[in-house]
């Protein structure tokens, strides 16, 4: 093995090493609807879509639950813009929280368009 | 007629030195001392001088070598003794003597078999004198019928011919030579313009390739050396990303600036030893974690291109091997995707952002490399320089480009 050819392998053997295979990786779990921090934009009328977000969920993880959801001030034409709202962060929201039962959502076509973490503030309004 | 037996001189002065120790080099060459008044001869013109010594028999010698220099000429030149029993001799060729008047000046130096001086008989401050005088001033010194043999017919060398020149002074170390010469590393005295210890100043541009996968996790910051800072308000990442496959991430380094000496050890061969510091590019560091150490140490091993390099200005390629010591702090943009169904550890995360991350590899490093010095004189020679290297044992590969000057001084 000449040196250069054992340079080049142990550089390939370190870097890839570092950095695993790309075949472990995990799947990509994605929000649903009772995900704390999902936007949902439903189809609740003729003229535009809906933007919720779930705030919490009460119930034992089937249509009966509750969930508490907060409604923004915008109504997009499509779920793509939808999406494209929900990503940014000086969406007006509303101060107040609409409980909407789960089995709501079957009556409705709806998607989960976007997904972020609760600030502080949203969640300690439901501690 | 005042011409003096030269030959009978030179071995009286050997014959009456004094005993020296032959294996003691350290003591330095022995002088084999010549009695003032015989210092100086006179003769005709177109008659060969001829040289004869007599060698101590405690003297390891292995080659004597006349060094001569003509009237009118600058250059000293040099011939080989022969030998002939207890005795070397030789002559200067009555053709270099010539039909001018004028004065020779000669010395002798003994070489042992490693071409070290070890005596020597005159030196080329305090020569031996030789007045050639032209026949109409002294008749009397030219009246024999000294013939100058034909060098068609008397190769230099032979017997009863005129010596053979040396063109090429046997030495083990610089003090062996003379007249601005030094010792080469093929044993031989030679006009040495390379200079041997290189100061250089080097400003150097990094960038490099980090594995991104799982970059960002708080495991990975906390024990790899990875910093992840969220774009939209500069907090550190706390969320829980998701491992996708990201691979490999690449960005800027350091810019450091590089003081190194080197030292050349052959023709082809140098050895350098770098210390640097980055003034820019580098990362900020954890709460709680080490700060960073802007300062690197590196030791280098040239090989120079093509044959004696170092001996004329010009181009000078080479390759280059390295190991050291630094932290790199590798900059990069890190993206990610929250795992939404896992418990809060950070608000204010999106489903997927990019952040703005360094990793801190480190802090050992091998490298290869190839650069070029074009020496516009013998002490002057801008750089630059191309090298990949490895950090270990926080892994990172880096490119680094190197510009500089170096100054070579003897």
């Amino acid at each position: 093995m000449t040196p250069m050819k054992l340079w080049l392998g142990c550089l390939t053997s370190v870097t890839l090493g570092l950095g695993a295979c790309s075949a472990d990786v995990a799947p990509e779990p994605a929000p649903t609807l009772d995900t704390v921090g999902a936007f949902v934009a439903v189809d609740e009328s003729e003229e535009a879509l809906s933007l919720y977000r779930t705030l919490a969920v009460l119930g034992e993880g089937n249509s009966a639950d509750v969930l508490f959801m907060t409604r923004y001030g915008v109504a997009p034409q499509t779920y793509e813009e939808a999406s494209a709202l929900a990503k940014r962060r000086d969406l007006p929201a509303s101060k107040q929280v609409t409980l909407l039962g789960k089995d709501y959502f079957d009556r409705h076509d709806w998607r989960v368009v976007w997904f972020r973490t609760l600030s502080s503030e949203e969640q300690a309004a439901f501690r | 007629m005042r011409r003096l037996p030269l030959a009978a001189l030179l071995a009286l002065g050997m014959s009456t030195a004094s005993p020296a120790r032959a294996d003691a080099p350290a003591a330095g060459p022995r002088l084999l001392h010549v009695p003032s008044s015989a210092r100086t001869a006179e003769q005709g013109i177109l008659t060969p001088v001829p040289i004869s010594l007599l060698v101590p028999s405690d003297l390891p010698a292995r080659r004597v070598l006349l060094h001569y220099k003509l009237f009118g000429i600058k250059e000293w030149r040099t011939l080989e003794l022969r030998r002939e029993g207890a005795r070397y001799v030789g002559a200067i060729p009555c053709l270099e003597v010539s039909s001018l008047a004028g004065e020779i000046r000669y010395y002798i130096r003994i070489h042992d078999i490693e071409g070290s001086v070890i005596a020597f008989s005159g030196t080329r401050a305090s020569p031996y004198r030789v007045a050639v005088h032209h026949p109409s001033a002294r008749p009397d010194l030219n009246a024999s019928a000294a013939r100058c043999p034909d060098p068609a017919d008397c190769p230099p060398g032979l017997p009863g011919c005129p010596s053979a020149e040396v063109e090429r002074v046997p030495c083990q170390r610089d003090s062996d030579c003379e007249g601005g010469q030094s010792c080469g590393w093929d044993g031989f005295c030679a006009d040495d313009s390379r200079r041997y210890n290189w100061l250089s100043l080097e400003v150097s541009q990094s960038a490099g390739v980090v594995s991104e996968q799982g970059a960002c996790s708080v495991a990975n910051q906390e024990n790899e050396g990875y910093a992840c800072y969220r774009k939209f308000d500069g907090a550190i990442y706390r969320g829980r990303p998701v491992y996708t496959d990201e691979g490999f991430a690449a960005g800027w380094g350091q810019a450091r600036v590089l003081v190194g000496y080197e030292r050349l050890l052959f023709y082809n061969t140098s050895l350098a030893a770098r210390v640097g510091y980055a003034f820019a590019g580098a990362g900020p560091s954890l709460p709680g974690s080490a700060e960073y150490l802007p300062y690197s140490v590196e030791l280098l091993a040239r090989h120079w291109l093509g044959n004696d390099p170092f001996a004329r200005p010009g181009l000078r390629g080479y390759l280059m091997l390295g190991v050291g010591a630094a932290q790199h702090d590798v900059a990069f943009t890190a993206r990610v995707r929250e795992d939404p169904g896992a418990p809060y550890t950070q608000s204010g995360n999106d489903l997927e952002q990019t952040l703005d991350a360094w990793r801190r590899a480190g802090d050992g490093f091998v490298a290869v490399g190839a650069g070029a010095a074009y020496a516009i004189s013998a002490e002057f020679a801008p750089s630059f320089e191309l090298s990949a290297s490895q950090t270990f044992p926080y892994g990172a590969t880096l490119l680094s480009a190197n510009l500089g000057i170096k100054l070579g001084i003897k």
